[in-house]
Parts: structure tokens; sequence; C-alpha cells
């Protein structure tokens, strides 16, 4: 097969929780500017190269493009200075984007607003992906997905989250993640971008996030394999007491549910057996 | 034993830490590798059943044109299982007043076209009466035998729910050749068919007793009841009620930190509220924001400065990353043999008093062990430690072979370097270990 024919679709996930980015010092408008410019850059690389993007909100997560208009109301004009598809996918992103902060009822009445709606994203990306490629039978879309994320990880969405993640792996699809903005790890999306091939970059200067898109995030999975890319490579895999979440070096083990205790007294449980087990701190 | 015997590596392990060194005495080795002598015991218990095979006669062809035919009475007796009438035709034909002898028999057999039939290679084969016969027989066996089940009843009983309208479209999954003889039981294709049935049933029965014992049932159900019982082809499993399943619901107290895989920070749970600002109003502010709102992308979206420190950046990180992959290799290829050995040693000892340490850990009858381990541990701490002074020329005075180590000298710099590599390489378990010592003081 060769290179050239290949298509890349880049799956974008944002994070537009309004909370957290209100407490950053980056603001979304900017954020949103420097993100158009790097997917105008990806069709760029190539004709045939396409996007999709997916807002991940708080308590919901929407298409962003490609959505089928039920009615036509952008203006026709063409402008004969842009390229036409980089209008259309702009326009059309501020466009829904607006949309989705329209209704304010929805986000204001879930409970845990700290978050976003990444499981949700995810599953929805994963599955447009899958439907590409199914619809697609030459077999030449190659697939990946980029997450914007300022948020921390929900406790609620961890089994949801490692279920995409291991679909992803399955599939193939790298998961790079750019970390805008957050001040604890989050251990969630750093062991899906180490589980699933792609890259995990934290930056600590917002301002210079295009540049750090351009570098590290715009090359395909073809030309990956030939690049060294900046990413952090650590990633925490130390084992966490399920009810202290105290990183622990000796411990037990659950046989039924296969959680790991500090001590046999952690009143989590009902049920459990006791296999003794020893962690040895990766470093 | 014969565990040691078929394990390289446990008898290499056994070797050195039980015979050579002394560390662990016999009793305490297998008592941690309890699972290994298990698995040994179950797997020598196991006897292989019946072979299922069809038997079949090979001969060999050695250098000369000779062929040789082996028959073990294994063999005959496997031949006499599958083929009745060939035990028939033996006894009739080969014994102290018959015509034939045993390897004349035997012979007649090899060559005959029964032993050929088996096979599809159809060269070299004598048309030979007798087997004719017994061929024939078999055959005629294999088509009676559905009739005989019915004890001898001349008309076949068919079963009630067979579709007497059923075509070649039903049978779609089947591909069989066609039967030109219309002659019933005849075709070729039939009897190979039925000859692998009556072969597998019989592999079957040999192996388990519960076969002979369904059977027999069945043959008692049959003189009792004339009617077939229907049930089990007419019930559709989905239309019947689901059974509630017997299994254990695992109950967690506290679904939400069960989940977490980090400790929240406080305050932090459920309402992100900020000081100034409530959820509801940052929500209205972004819906206002947004309206309308059209981006410029034509004017400058990042300052020079900020490009600069973010290259900066990238670049480090990637420079971080080759460091890290070209250290992460240590080169090998002049590695000395006596620091190899005795990190191999040091290797297998400390692994070993660790596992017996943690195994004799938490239980209560083991407390004197436990300490002795702890001290064998200590011990092999400062062995470890020693390591570094292992010095070139000490080992060539203490091994007798001095003359041959001559050519195995390297230079110092190397020696230096493998020893500080040694001590990377033991780094781990001298983790592990100063952990255990820690704990153990601390548990006392």
């Amino acid at each position: 097969m060769k290179v050239d024919e290949d298509a890349n679709l880049l799956v974008l996930i944002i994070d537009t929780n309004p909370i957290v980015w209100r407490k950053s010092n980056f603001s979304l408008k900017e954020a949103l500017r420097h993100i158009l410019v790097f997917i105008n850059a990806h069709l760029a690389l190539k004709h045939d190269n396409d996007v999709a993007i997916i807002a991940s909100h708080v308590g919901v997560s929407k298409f962003l493009y490609p959505i089928p208009m039920t009615h036509e109301n952008s203006d026709k004009t063409i402008f004969p200075n842009m390229y036409q598809k980089f209008r259309v996918i702009d326009e059309k992103v501020i466009a829904n984007m607006s949309a989705l902060f329209e209704d304010v009822d929805t986000p204001n009445n879930y409970p845990d607003k700290a978050s976003s709606m990444m499981a949700g994203a995810l599953s929805m990306a994963l599955c447009y992906i899958n439907r590409i490629t199914k619809a697609d039978e030459i077999g030449h879309v190659k697939s990946r997905i980029l997450i914007i994320s300022v948020s921390p990880d929900s406790p609620y969405q961890y089994i949801s989250i490692m279920n995409c993640i291991f679909s992803a792996q399955k599939l193939c699809i790298p998961i790079d993640v750019c970390k805008v903005y957050g001040s604890d790890t989050p251990v969630f999306l750093q062991q899906a971008s180490h589980i699933t091939g792609g890259k995990y970059l934290k930056l600590e200067m917002p301002q210079g996030l295009l540049q750090f898109l351009m570098i590290a995030f715009l090359p395909d999975r073809y030309n990956k394999k030939y690049l060294c890319l900046p990413g952090e490579e650590r990633v925490d895999f130390g084992a966490a007491c399920f009810c202290h979440k105290k990183i622990i070096d000796v411990g037990y083990v659950c046989s039924v549910c296969l959680s790991s205790i500090l001590n046999l007294i952690c009143d989590l449980f009902s049920v459990y057996q006791n296999v003794m087990i020893l962690f040895l701190n990766h470093l | 034993m014969q565990l040691l015997l078929r394990d390289k590596n446990l008898s290499e392990q056994h070797r050195t830490l039980v015979l050579k060194e002394r560390c662990v005495t016999e009793d305490e080795f297998w008592e941690l590798r309890q699972d290994l002598l298990r698995d040994h015991e179950l797997q020598m218990k196991q006897k292989k059943g019946r072979s299922s095979v069809i038997p079949n006669i090979r001969p060999i062809t050695e250098e000369g044109g000779e062929t040789k035919i082996n028959i073990t009475p294994q063999l005959v007796q496997e031949i006499f299982d599958e083929y009745p009438r060939v035990k028939i035709a033996y006894e009739q034909n080969v014994g102290d007043n018959k015509p034939l002898g045993h390897k004349e028999f035997w012979k007649r057999y090899v060559q005959s076209r029964f032993n050929d039939r088996n096979r599809t290679n159809g060269s070299s084969v004598v048309n030979d009466d007798l087997f004719e016969k017994c061929w024939l027989e078999t055959e005629e066996d294999i088509n009676q035998e559905k009739e005989h089940r019915d004890h001898g009843r001349k008309r076949i009983k068919i079963s009630n729910l067979r579709d007497l309208s059923a075509t070649k479209e039903d049978h779609m999954e089947i591909e069989l050749e066609k039967d030109i003889t219309m002659r019933s039981g005849h075709g070729k294709i039939l009897s190979l068919i039925r000859r692998s049935n009556r072969h597998g049933e019989k592999i079957l029965e040999a192996s388990s007793s519960k076969t002979r014992i369904s059977k027999e049932k069945a043959k008692q159900n049959n003189q009792e009841h004339q009617n077939e019982d229907y049930m089990p082809y007419i019930t559709i499993d989905d239309l019947n009620d689901e059974k509630p399943e017997n299994a254990i619901r695992l109950e967690i107290h506290d679904q939400r930190e069960y989940f977490a895989s980090q400790k929240l920070e406080q305050g932090r749970d459920v309402e992100m509220t900020d000081s100034q600002n409530s959820p509801i109003d940052i929500l209205n502010e972004f819906k206002t924001d947004f309206v309308d709102w059209k981006p410029n992308l034509t004017v400058s979206l990042i300052s020079d400065k900020y490009a600069r420190k973010a290259t900066k950046k990238c670049n480090e990180l990637i420079k971080t990353k080759q460091h890290y992959a070209r250290e992460a290799i240590p080169n090998l290829e002049n590695f000395p043999s006596p620091i190899e050995k005795e990190v191999h040693l040091l290797h297998l000892l400390g692994n070993e008093y660790l596992r017996h340490f943690w195994a004799s850990w938490n239980s209560k009858d083991k407390t004197e062990k436990n300490k002795k381990m702890i001290e064998k541990l200590r011990g092999a701490l400062t062995r470890i430690n020693k390591i570094k002074k292992m010095s070139q020329d000490e080992e060539a005075l203490d091994s007798s072979q001095s003359s041959q180590n001559t050519d195995t000298r390297v230079n110092e710099l190397e020696w230096s370097k493998a020893i500080t590599l040694a001590e990377q390489m033991l780094k781990p378990l001298r983790d592990a270990i100063e952990i255990a010592l820690t704990r153990g003081r601390s548990h006392n």
C-alpha cells in the first residue's frame, strides 16, 4: 500500500468545560484560534486528509464537525482568497460551539462540574472512526485521536474511559493528549496515550499552544515512525491502594475483584480473600 | 527428583542454592515451590487414552527395496476391534490345522485392497479373495447396523419429526457427491461416513463409561415407550423465561471512592464553585461571549517569545528522551566473567532469601524462620556492597587456572566500568532487600 494514498483522519476532542477554562489564564477563544489554525494545517498536508471535532462539555459531548446541516443558513458567498474547505470547517465549528454554549441549563444541572464528559467524547470518536473505516473500502483511511484537555479526571468515568482506551488499542488508533492547563496529573489520559502508542504532553505555557501542536501533534501516523517527537515517557503506573489512594509497595490483592489494598482492615470491601504480592517501584 | 531432571533452570537453581552455597535447606527450597511439584505430579498421573487413529499397517521401505512391516500385538488387537470380520477371518484361517500361517495372513492383509481402501492411494494392490470378502461383509455390517438397532425389525423406524418433503435445497450445507447407483447404503461416500461414525463411536465409548450407561438406559426406555421424545425439538429457548442467575453480587460500599484512581483534593468533590462567580454565571458569560464570534485567523496568533519558548521546551524533551534511549542499553560484550558469575549468584541468592522472607512474613509460626532470613538478607546486602572492591588481581590469584586468565584479562578501565554496570544491575535487588529489612525491623 503506497503511503501517498493514505488519507488521514484526525479526530479532535476539545475539552470545553467553561469553569475550568475560566480558571486558567488562557481564554478558550484564544485556544480555539490556535486550534483552528492547527486543523487547517492538518487539512493542508494532503488533499484527502479529513477532520472530525467533538466538544467534551460538562455533562454532554457533541460533535462540532461534521454535522449534517438540516437547513442551510450559512452565507454562500465564496471567498476567493481562502481555501473553501478551511472556511467551511472553521465556520461550522464556531457556529456549533456557540450553539453548544447556548444551552445553559443542562450543564448547570449536572452535579460534577469539575470535569468534562471525556468518556462520552471518546466513545463518539471511536464510533465515528469505526464507521469511516467500514465505509472506506480501499482501506486507506488512517485515523488518530487528539485530546486537548484542561479538566481533571472524573472518577465516575474511570471504567468507561478504560474501556474506550482498550478498544482504541485493539483498533490501533493512537490517542495523543495535550494537557493545556491542569494542576494534577491525569492518570487516565497518560495511561491512554501510553497504551495506544500516542504522546502525552503537558504545557507549561498555554500561550505557545499552536507551536506545541504543530511540533508534536501534526505528523500523521506514518511520519511519526521516522521522527523523534517530544512527549513525556514516564507514566505513573504505581499501584495505589483503592481506599486511601496512597501509592503502596507491599499490599494485598482481592482475588475476586483484583483491587489492591494496603491492609486487611480497609473497610471498603465486604468480601475479600488475601494474596500478598510485592510491588516494585518502577524507576 | 524428576522435576529437576526435566527443567534445566530449576536444577541449576537447586544445585547452586542447596548444594553449593548452602543457603537454604532442601525442604525449604521445595516449600516455596509447591505448585511446581503439584503440577508435575498431576502430569505424571494422567494416563493416555486410546489412540483414535484408524489402525493401519504401513510398510516401511528400507534401502535395498525391502519393505518391512511392524506388527505389534497391540496393533493386531486394534485391527480386530475395528474390523470384527477380519478377526473372524483370522480365526477361521490361521491356526494349527488351518491353511494360512500368521505371517502369511498379515502379508496378504497388507497387500490386499482391504488395507489400502483406507488410503486413497490405489497402487500396488493385489486382489485378494479372502479380504475382498471381508470388505464386502464389513460394508454390509455397517449398513445393517441401523436396522439392527431396532432389534431386527425389518421395517426401519423413521422418526416422526423427519421432514418427508425435504429436497436438495434443505441440505445445501452438506454437499455430497450425487449417488448414481440409487441403491441404499452402497454409495461410496455414505459408507465412508458411516465407517468414520462407527469408529468415532467406538473410541468415545472406550474412553467414557457414561455413554455405555446412557445407551443401556436408552435401550430400556425404548422398550418401554414407543413414542419419541419430541420436547427437545419443539421448545424454542428464546421463548422461555430467563432464570435468575445464582451469582454473588460484589458489594462496594462507596462507589465513588472505589473508582477514583487518585486522591481528590479537599473540597473538590462535588461542586466546583469559584469564589467570585457561580457556575451559572460563568456559563451565561460564555454563552454571550460566543454569540456571533468570528475569529480573525489572519492576524498573528502567537508572539515570537512564546513560540521560541515552546520550541525550546520541545527540543529539551526530545533531548532527554534520546539520552535515556541511548543510555538504556548497556554494552555487555566485554563483561568479565568473574563479575558476571558473582552478579548471577548474588541475584539467585538474594531472590531466594527474599522469597522465604516474605513467605514467612505474617504467619505466626514462622517467626524464627523470618528472623533467620533477616540475618541472611543482611549478609547478602554486605556481599552486594563488596562487589565494588572486586579487583582483577584478586581473582587471578584465587583461581587455579591463572594461565587461562591471562588471555581474558581486561584493562583497568573496562574492569571498573564493568563494576559500575554490575552495581546498576544489582540496584533493584539491593532496594528490595533494604525494603525488606526496614519492614523486618519495624515489625519486630
